[in-house]
């Protein structure tokens, strides 16, 4: 589902030149649960965001759904993203202006679904977040994992292929963190591919398998539940 | 999608409610100031279209050609109409008319007004919309009258008009056959009363009457005539009316109507400076409105960036942010529309003026406007949009902004142009009210203080023979009177001069040298009431019979005819030979907009009938005791006049109103545009120390003081309100100056005024910004640093 290949990302600002990733070999088949780990500035975002095509790398390929992406332009990454891609972010990233509902129908809008179709999707996803009773409220008028409920809601409503969480727990007591934990695992159970960046041995543990990045390398791979995929 | 658009709108406008009030605001009142500056200057622009057929109306006028230059003169004589009709082909209709201000007496009663005569035609050409009395030949009855809505309500109130007899001035009896509507007040011909010029007295007479002129002409061409084909054909009627001479030194020509106002009172440059004020104003507003925008960047970064990983595509972010600018026009729209309704009652009754917006009978206003708002919102919401929409959705989403530091530059050089424009606004307006100071308070080389003025004339008077000897006895009892200095009777009078003209050439020279010189009537107390003072040779005496016939030249008649000196001069005045007595300093008759030209003074004793004024200087003590005495001496007359008397400066002042209302329009929407340029740049101020709030925070931590901190905050505007200033100092000066020398005494640029100017712009722009500078500065650095 998603591989790459010597995979490079540089920032450059005027004279400084940072190596973000440096020949990164990934390969991701669909179904799996993928956790990636490693200190700050490692490259876990940088990664992150390639996979999730909001950034190009500078060099290597990156095959995304039998596509080589790494050259696509800003229009065709949005239309691929849009229709494979689901994001949760640490911050949340809710719209303080859309409620609840108008949250999460966004990337149906975006999609072109009709009103009754988005009401329908909309309230489904809703309700198996177990947050109908505040669609109509804004999102600060919501506690940090109620929050974090709504934009997983929001990742899910289109059911893309595959889920990029981005420290999902980072901003959440323990208790909300399990509670959404659980809601990844159960999403992957049905079938849905999860890459999730996180600071967290603990909940890197429910990956099937734990990337460790380092310094733009990848150093380790532990592969936990490999038969699974070799059955 | 859209409702998606505009939710998102309506909440970001609550939201910030400071932001959102001074964006809306400053359109709206950038709206409505342009609206208003609009229909005037619609109104001024479309003179004269009222009448349906202006397109292939003209007026006929004629050019002399003199040594002193081309005169021009738009008064013609009574058969020129009808000979334009029959003698040239392709004039459809030809009419002419003159006014009359005269007595009209109805029952007991009696009204001073101003009667039009003119001809059966005058109803082809113009368009004149019947109210009552309908009719195909409206002068077949040669007493007929016709007039006005307001006149006729004035008269008869709810009583039909129709019918009524009005008489003229004791003389001629009319009979109304018709009420016409109003004509609007942009358009050259105006009636109140209006009768045929065939009922005027031996109009016989007038049929052949080439010599003098007193009318305004005015033909209908068909549509394959041009101008010129017309014009083509004056050479020779002119030599076939009156000689060969008068062929080489007389042009006729045609001014189309629509052309008539702008060339009379040069419109167009005035509604054309008003428009450039009301471009200018929507401008400031505009940038306030990108600069806003694109200032809170970092406030809809995070959106911008989410609905990018969503899937939003670059084109439907700039739709988006289009659809909010366009809405927040359309809200700025229907508050302006709401601010034109309340404010131009006021305009109205301000400056005389009889604006509205007729929305139920000129539905394309609505679509001007919509289409201006659009225009607004078009130019005020793209660049946001692409701006904001270039965003990149990882940086946006950590808040961080990378395609800044080009950016600023242009928000920079958008405070610049706001700061231009204001400063072109303050100095445009010092200077017009200084050259308005300085027409008013000007020595007009004649003493104008303490000089009264009573126009009256012989036909005042409802008993002719008796008149002659009740004006005299009037001077004679204003002279006992130890307050008043002196007493003179002429047919003008300074400040509400007449255009009378003459044609005469010195007795040494040929009759093609003939000049045509500005003429007035005087006795001979009239240079000494007005304190003229005598340059060469002597007053009129009328103790010297041959003084009737002598002349005393203003300076600039003297230097028309290149002469030096005034012994033995004479002039020839159609069949009379006049006396050259003396020469008079050239004074200032008119308005300083225009100069003095060549004025021809004869005498006539003070008892004739061509006076129209009784002048009469005062001393200055006991002032209104004397005006009180003018007054009783002035009931004892018996006229048929109500007293009435004119100071004469206060009669050249009223000569300034037009610039002075241009001025003072200019002042209200000057104040208005730097109201919103300084609202815009107070938001923007707050903006910055938003964004400067950790730099801030650390320059404090590390011992900056206030005072460093605000200084350090306030010179980066103060070096955007100086590049302002640098642009609008030649600008301004290129400006004025053009438009100073339309004016024939102007004032000579005083650096003082730009820099007085400059300094209230920079004044203005401290005060706005030194408030936020100081909030920032007194920010506990705690606090800021924790924020970020």
């Amino acid at each position: 589902m998603i591989r790459t290949v010597d995979l490079v990302k540089v920032y450059r600002t005027e004279d400084v030149e940072t190596t973000a990733l440096n020949k990164v070999n990934i390969d991701i088949k669909k179904g799996e649960f993928v956790s990636i780990m490693g200190p700050s500035g490692c490259g876990k975002s940088t990664l992150l965001n390639i996979l999730g095509l909001l950034d190009n790398p500078n060099g290597g390929e990156f095959h995304f759904l039998d596509h080589e992406v790494s050259k696509y332009s800003e229009r065709q990454r949005a239309q691929l993203r849009k229709e494979n891609i689901g994001f949760v972010f640490q911050s949340f990233n809710l719209i303080d202006e859309l409620t609840v509902f108008e949250n999460v129908e966004l990337p149906l809008l975006y999609l072109g679904y009709s009103s009754s179709e988005r009401k329908d999707k909309v309230n489904a996803v809703l309700e198996r977040m177990e947050i109908m009773h505040r669609t109509s409220h804004f999102p600060q008028q919501l506690s940090g994992g109620q929050q974090q409920r709504v934009a997983v809601a929001r990742a899910i409503v289109s059911n893309p292929k595959i889920i990029l969480a981005d420290e999902p727990t980072g901003n959440l007591d323990s208790e909300r963190g399990d509670e959404v934990m659980s809601l990844l695992t159960s999403l992957n159970e049905q079938g849905t591919t999860i890459v999730m960046v996180t600071h967290s041995p603990t909940y890197a543990e429910y990956g099937n398998r734990v990337i460790h990045l380092f310094d733009g390398h990848v150093v380790t791979e532990n592969i936990k539940d490999k038969e699974k995929f070799h059955v | 999608m859209l409702n998606n658009y505009f939710k998102i709108a309506f909440r970001n406008i609550f939201k910030y409610k400071l932001h959102s009030f001074i964006n809306i605001f400053g359109l709206a009142v950038g709206f409505a100031s342009s609206i208003i500056i609009f229909l005037y200057a619609n109104c001024e622009l479309t003179f004269d279209a009222v009448h349906g057929k202006a397109e292939n109306i003209y007026q006929v006028y004629k050019e002399r050609i003199t040594p002193a230059g081309t005169q021009l003169a738009r008064d013609t004589w009574f058969p020129m109409a009808k000979t334009l009709k029959d003698d040239f082909p392709g004039v459809e209709k030809a009419a002419h008319y003159f006014d009359e201000t005269t007595w009209l007496i109805i029952g007991n009663k009696k009204f001073e007004e101003t009667v039009t005569y003119a001809s059966n035609e005058l109803f082809d050409i113009f368009t004149l919309e019947f109210v009552k009395g309908r009719s195909a030949e409206p002068f077949k009855n040669i007493n007929s009258a016709y007039i006005t809505e307001t006149l006729a309500d004035k008269y008869f109130g709810n009583e039909n008009p129709i019918g009524k007899n009005i008489n003229i001035d004791y003389q001629k009896d009319y009979t109304i056959s018709g009420v016409i509507k109003d004509l609007p007040a942009n358009s050259t011909l105006q009636i109140n009363f209006l009768v045929s010029s065939e009922s005027i007295n031996n109009v016989e007479r007038q049929y052949t009457n080439w010599s003098s002129s007193f009318l305004s002409t005015y033909i209908l061409l068909n549509h394959n005539t041009s101008k010129e084909s017309i014009e083509k054909l004056f050479p020779d009627f002119i030599e076939k009316t009156w000689d060969k001479q008068t062929r080489e030194s007389t042009n006729f020509k045609l001014t189309p109507l629509l052309d008539l106002h702008n060339e009379e009172t040069d419109s167009n440059q005035k509604a054309f400076i008003l428009i450039a004020i009301a471009l200018g104003i929507l401008l400031i507003a505009s940038i306030n409105f990108v600069n806003l925008t694109t200032a809170r960047s970092i406030e809809r970064a995070k959106e911008i960036g989410l609905r990018k990983v969503i899937g939003a595509s670059k084109l439907s972010l700039i739709q988006q942010f289009l659809s909010e600018s366009l809405l927040l026009v359309f809200i700025s729209l229907i508050a302006g529309l709401i601010i034109v309704e309340i404010l131009l009652p006021n305009f109205n009754s301000l400056y005389n003026l009889d604006l509205h917006i007729s929305y139920l009978d000129n539905p394309i206003i609505i679509l001007q406007i919509i289409a201006l708002s659009m225009l607004i919102g078009l130019f005020s919401g793209l660049y946001p949009a692409f701006y904001l929409s270039k965003l990149k959705p990882v940086d946006s989403l950590k808040g961080e902004n990378r395609i800044n530091l080009r950016k600023i530059n242009l928000r920079q050089l958008l405070v610049t142009s706001q700061f231009a424009i204001s400063v072109v606004l303050i100095i445009g307006t010092i200077i017009m009210w200084q050259q308005i100071n300085f027409m008013r308070t000007a020595d007009l080389n004649f003493d104008k203080e303490q000089l009264v003025t009573i126009p009256i004339t012989l036909s005042d008077f409802k008993n002719k023979e008796a008149a002659q000897t009740r004006l005299e006895s009037l001077k004679n009892e204003l002279r006992k009177n130890s307050n008043i200095i002196s007493v003179a009777s002429s047919s003008h009078v300074p400040g509400m001069w007449q255009d009378w003209f003459t044609f005469v050439y010195p007795s040494d020279r040929n009759k093609e040298e003939r000049l045509r010189m500005r003429i007035a009537v005087v006795d001979d107390k009239y240079f000494e009431t007005f304190g003229i003072k005598f340059l060469k040779g002597r007053n009129f005496d009328k103790n010297i019979k041959s003084d009737e016939e002598g002349v005393i030249l203003n300076e600039a008649a003297l230097k028309a005819i290149g002469w030096n000196d005034v012994e033995n001069r004479q002039f020839i005045r159609g069949e009379n030979r006049l006396n050259l007595l003396g020469v008079v300093k050239d004074y200032n008759y008119e308005s300083l907009a225009v100069g003095v030209e060549p004025v021809f003074h004869i005498y006539r004793s003070e008892e004739n009938a061509v006076h129209n004024y009784v002048s009469i200087k005062l001393a200055s003590n006991n002032f209104a005791e004397t005006v009180e005495y003018i007054k009783e001496t002035f009931k004892e007359l018996d006229t048929e006049r109500n007293f009435e008397f004119n100071f004469i400066d206060e009669s050249f002042a009223r000569l300034y109103e037009s610039e002075e209302r241009m001025a003072s329009i200019i002042s209200y929407f000057t104040i208005i545009g730097i109201i919103i340029a300084s609202l815009g740049l107070f938001a923007l101020a707050s903006l910055t120390v938003i964004r400067k709030r950790k730099e801030i925070g650390v320059r404090k931590v590390l011992g900056a003081s206030t005072s460093k901190i605000v200084f350090s905050f306030t010179i980066n505007f103060m070096k955007l309100t100086l590049a302002g200033i640098f642009v609008a100092l030649p600008l301004s000066y290129y400006l004025l100056d053009e438009w100073l020398n339309d004016f024939a005494f102007r004032v000579a640029l005083n650096p003082i005024w730009f820099i007085s100017g400059s300094l209230a712009a920079i004044i203005i722009s401290m005060l706005t910004v030194l408030y936020q500078a100081f909030k920032a500065a007194n920010a506990d650095p705690v606090n800021s640093l924790r924020n970020e």
